[in-house]
């Protein structure tokens, strides 16, 4: 259990707050996470410096002494989502290509350069953001700083480059979810989720070099990116090192996207779903629902909540999840003999959500408000949810206790809003507020982060597509 | 008189009953693992080596010696008990004592999931598992920081458990654990058997041997097995060994777990004070004064396979690495020939056996780099032309790349790259399996000559090998790996079928031959 829970959390690393406190200036208050005043500790393992470079590439540092290893991370803010709607699966193809090297690396350099000092690599796509991770021998820090500081400048196009990457992203798994990608866009309110991220069809095999290099050039930029580095040495001399290696590029502004939930479109406007949404559930069920939309998978309904891409809200998403598949069943009659419910985190960085399926049962939306009626404060279920999220935030602290684990988690950290002005900065955080264990330890925090999770009025409940008559 | 006399009997008695129930237990002494000092943590670390400081040691009253690492930051704790097998009895070492460990992850497993957590911490799960190694089987159980007292008091309650539920299901989970014995496993053991003197039985266990074994065996094997006064319990945990909850923990383990009845020869009662003496068979293996390729010519040994595998051709050799030097040499040359051949070094301490297994299907045949990323595959049907030569001058030329490839003198950076990879991989993998220091506490185990070396070993083993240079490392290879000139001392073993070998025996048995150089 335990290991499916980290392997749970390790694919669904919790987001950091958008703003923290600079480092000699004043805190400045933003939503998510409230930032904690950080007396700057030099050499601390428990802080994580956080700074803006002015390039664009946003720097997270933090320390980490139990083993002679260094992990580096690469987060980049794009994935499926951003896929042209005329080229399916671009993103995840072209993080392949990124492989392919440029002008200093050449092809596979970034991958033996970690491999042949006896390191791991491995790369993460998803809907919204894709990772380049390494976990190396701390010996060889410099020279995996020195590849992602090249990683990114102009990837090569060459044909016969692009045609292998096609083929290894062919050879890639389909994502596996409970959902349709429709129902995915639909509930997120993002229509660039509705398609396969990982389709390779012949209009990408179609593509000529120059639409390559500007996709790369607008998709895989370090202002859209995130370097992580958690290693032996103190985050301040981390990051003096690490700046200088970038300190060529032109400035830049940061354009990292926030992946907030969109407008959800009118269900007759929505992909496929050309039966009505109502904001009431069928005759004789409880009335007052969120939106129904006849996109699910399988028959019944599934009730299916947007998780805020913030780690605070990532973690309790995990605590409430676990804390209603632990719920013992009400005794008759307020709930039937064969009432069921089952909850499924469907963990993303940025795009998670959580599924409710109720069964055995005529009024479902009446089984699934009084489940998470009892998770409310004071309720019946409330304790068992914060011995949940005690287990979730020990879970976390276990993840953290390994550079790679950090780094992972630190790499969800949101970027800030691209509209306001962002001069290069530098700040620090306590680790345990990136990754969501402070506010897993505070019960208020919860309706703080993530209000919406306890509201069966906001769920969006998808039914079976019947046949048309 | 006779009523003063009850009473004082009841007095007697009630005093007797005080004493013992009011008798503080002593809680043990413990010292701090200084003998030899720990590398500081910069210097451990660039060393590519843990940044341990100097364990806590104590030796329980039950004849338990405890190994103590402490990390302040750690959110985990680790429990690893070596049971050292050398001392076991003939009928207890191999399929007994493996049974009888397998038995003793069952019990902790079933017993950590009844336990319940302590210190306000909600715990999550405790698992177990088993590794073997040379002389030993270690068997571990992970928790988190907030459960050291429950893990220690799950211990103590597994290890006085009546065993019998325990062996039961231990046999049905290694029958169907234990992979069949292919050719791979006879020819190790056959090989490991003639280096070390023994019997090859012993050095392998298959399915059989476990479906023969009696509950009677099986029991005696783990009383034999877990005797403290042999064992060594390793902890990496957030706690020091001397908190007060700690020092509590272990003393009722030492209380709990006492061995009432010595299974093991040669000992009466009493406990090797040091690991490296509790670990290590007291004696080394035979010397053998047989060479290769001149007289006196070591035995080639024959043994049919065993159904699975195809077959090979292992050559080996006890090496020295009694000393960091020794070690780093050894470990340096068996790297580089990895590069090219599949070679092996098991470091037991003081000796270690350097192996090569060479599969006779594919000997002499070129071996092409494969580079996916730069898609240099080479085109197959050019490999599939070639008429093929006869396995023995295949296997010839086998021989005469190896002996080749040990003969290069190797460059600095070469060397420096091997023991990079090396050390760096390490590091990784420890730290990708959950940065459990005790699993690195055993390798060090291995590379000590003696208790006070354990805790720098992996330190200044990594320091000798990044100083080995080129010469250093061709004289090694001229005196232990060379077939031609290196010391005696090998031993070689083939196994296979009869029509598999194709004249390979007769072919050997007139010693190691060689191809001509090329002619000018």
């Amino acid at each position: 259990m335990l290991v499916a829970l980290l392997t749970l959390l390790a694919v669904a690393p919790t987001p950091a707050p958008a703003v923290g406190t600079p480092v000699g200036t004043a805190a400045t208050p933003a939503a998510g996470i409230a930032p904690t005043a950080v007396t700057p500790v030099a050499g601390g393992t428990d802080i994580v410096v956080d700074a803006l470079l002015p390039c664009g590439l946003r720097v997270l540092t933090a320390r980490d002494m139990s083993l002679p290893v260094a992990a580096v991370v690469l987060a980049i803010e794009t994935g499926s989502e951003d896929d042209p709607p005329e080229a399916p699966g671009l993103m995840h193809a072209l993080a392949y290509q990124v492989l392919q090297g440029n002008r200093e690396l050449r092809p596979g350099e970034a991958i033996a350069a970690a491999q042949d000092a006896g390191g791991l690599h491995g790369m993460a796509t998803g809907f919204a953001q894709l990772r380049y991770e390494s976990l190396v021998p701390a010996t060889r820090l410099d020279a995996l700083v020195w590849v992602e500081s090249q990683r990114l400048r102009f990837p090569t196009t060459a044909p016969q480059r692009w045609e292998q990457s096609l083929g290894w992203a062919a050879g890639d798994e389909r994502t596996s979810s409970r959902l349709r990608p429709e129902a995915l866009a639909f509930v997120h309110g993002a229509p660039g989720l509705g398609h396969d991220g990982r389709a390779v069809g012949k209009s990408l095999a179609a593509l000529v070099e120059g639409a390559l290099a500007l996709q790369l050039a607008q998709k895989f930029s370090y202002a859209r990116a995130t370097l992580v580095v958690v290693a032996p040495e103190s985050p301040e001399r981390l990051l003096e090192k690490i700046s200088p290696y970038f300190a060529d590029l032109p400035p830049m502004r940061r354009i990292a996207p926030v992946r907030r939930q969109g407008p959800r479109p009118a269900a007759a406007t929505a992909p496929t779903s050309p039966t009505s949404a109502t904001s009431a559930g069928p005759s004789g069920m409880s009335p007052g629902t969120g939106v129904t939309v006849p996109l699910a998978r399988q028959r019944g309904h599934t009730f299916v909540w947007a998780v805020p891409p913030t780690p605070a809200a990532n973690a309790w998403a995990a605590a409430i999840c676990r804390t209603i598949n632990r719920q013992k069943k009400a005794p008759e009659p307020d709930e039937p003999r064969k009432a069921r419910l089952g909850c499924d985190l469907e963990a993303d960085p940025r795009r998670g959500v959580i599924i409710l399926r109720p069964s055995g049962v005529e009024d479902p939306w009446a089984l699934v408000r009084a489940r998470l009626a009892r998770l409310a404060p004071g309720g019946a279920d409330a304790g068992l949810l914060q011995t949940q999220a005690a287990t979730v935030s020990q879970a976390l602290r276990l993840t953290q206790r390994t550079p790679q684990g950090l780094a992972q988690q630190l790499a969800m950290s949101p970027a800030d809003e691209s509209t306001s002005p962002q001069p290069a900065f530098t700040r620090q955080h306590r680790v345990d507020d990136l990754t969501g264990v402070t506010a897993l330890a505070d019960p208020a925090s919860l309706q703080r982060e993530a209000p919406d999770l306890l509201r069966v009025e906001a769920a969006v409940v998808l039914t079976y597509p019947e046949a048309a008559p | 008189m006779k009523h003063l006399g009850t009473i004082s009997h009841i007095g007697i008695a009630m005093l007797i009953a005080l004493t013992l129930g009011c008798r503080k237990r002593e809680p043990p002494k413990v010292e701090i693992f200084d003998e030899a000092a720990t590398p500081a943590q910069t210097e451990a670390l660039g060393s590519l080596a843990p940044p341990w400081q100097a364990p806590e040691r104590v030796i329980l009253g039950n004849g338990l010696l405890v190994h103590w690492l402490h990390e302040a930051e750690t959110p985990a704790v680790h429990l690893r008990l070596i049971l050292p097998t050398h001392g076991l009895k003939a009928a207890h070492q191999g399929a007994p004592a493996l049974l009888a460990a397998r038995a003793l992850v069952n019990e902790l497993e079933f017993l950590a999931s009844r336990a319940s957590g302590t210190e306000g911490a909600p715990r999550l799960a405790s698992y177990a598992e088993m590794r073997p190694a040379v002389d030993r089987i270690e068997v571990v159980l992970h928790g988190v920081a907030g459960e050291t007292t429950t893990a220690l008091a799950v211990l103590a309650e597994a290890l006085t458990a009546d065993p019998t539920r325990a062996l039961g299901s231990a046999r049905k989970a290694l029958q169907s654990e234990l992979r069949p014995v292919d050719t791979e496993v006879v020819a190790t053991s056959e090989l490991v058997a003639e280096l070390r003197g023994g019997d090859a039985s012993r050095e392998r266990i298959d399915v059989t041997a476990l479906q023969a074994l009696e509950d009677a065996v099986a029991q005696d094997a783990w009383r034999a097995l877990t005797d403290p006064r042999q064992a060594l319990l390793v902890v990496h945990a957030k706690a020091k060994l001397g908190d007060a909850p700690m020092a509590a923990a272990t003393t009722e383990l030492a209380t709990r777990w006492r061995q009432k009845v010595s299974l093991l020869p040669g000992v009466d009662g009493r406990s090797e004070p040091s690991a490296v003496g509790r670990l290590r068979p007291g004696r080394q293996p035979p010397a053998s004064n047989k060479h290769l390729t001149k007289a006196p010519l070591a035995p080639l040994r024959r043994v049919d396979s065993p159904g699975r595998g195809r077959a090979q051709l292992v050559i080996g050799r006890a090496v020295p690495t009694g000393s960091a030097q020794q070690r780093s040499l050894a470990r340096l040359v068996q790297r580089r020939l990895q590069e090219q051949f599949d070679a092996r070094l098991t470091i037991a301490g003081s000796w270690a056996a350097l192996t090569l297994h060479i599969p006779l299907a594919a000997a002499g045949k070129p071996k092409p780099a494969i580079d996916p990323l730069e898609g240099t595959d080479p085109p197959k049907d050019a490999a599939e032309a070639a008429p093929e030569d006869p396995l023995t001058r295949r296997l010839r030329r086998e021989l005469t790349l190896v002996r080749g490839h040990m003969r290069v003198r190797p460059t600095t950076q070469d060397l420096f790259q091997v023991a990079q990879l090396w050390l760096g991989a390490r590091m990784v993998a420890a730290s990708v399996d959950g940065e459990d220091w005790t699993a690195l506490w055993s390798d060090s185990l291995d590379l000590a000559a003696n208790d006070g070396e354990i805790a720098a070993a992996l330190a200044r083993d990594a320091q000798a090998m990044l100083a080995a240079t080129p010469e250093q490392v061709v004289a090694w290879e001229q005196r232990w790996a060379d077939f031609n000139t290196s010391e005696p001392g090998w031993a070689w073993v083939l196994v296979g079928q009869e029509n598999d070998l194709q004249g390979v025996y007769e072919f050997l048995q007139k010693g190691m031959s060689f191809d001509p150089p090329p002619e000018p």
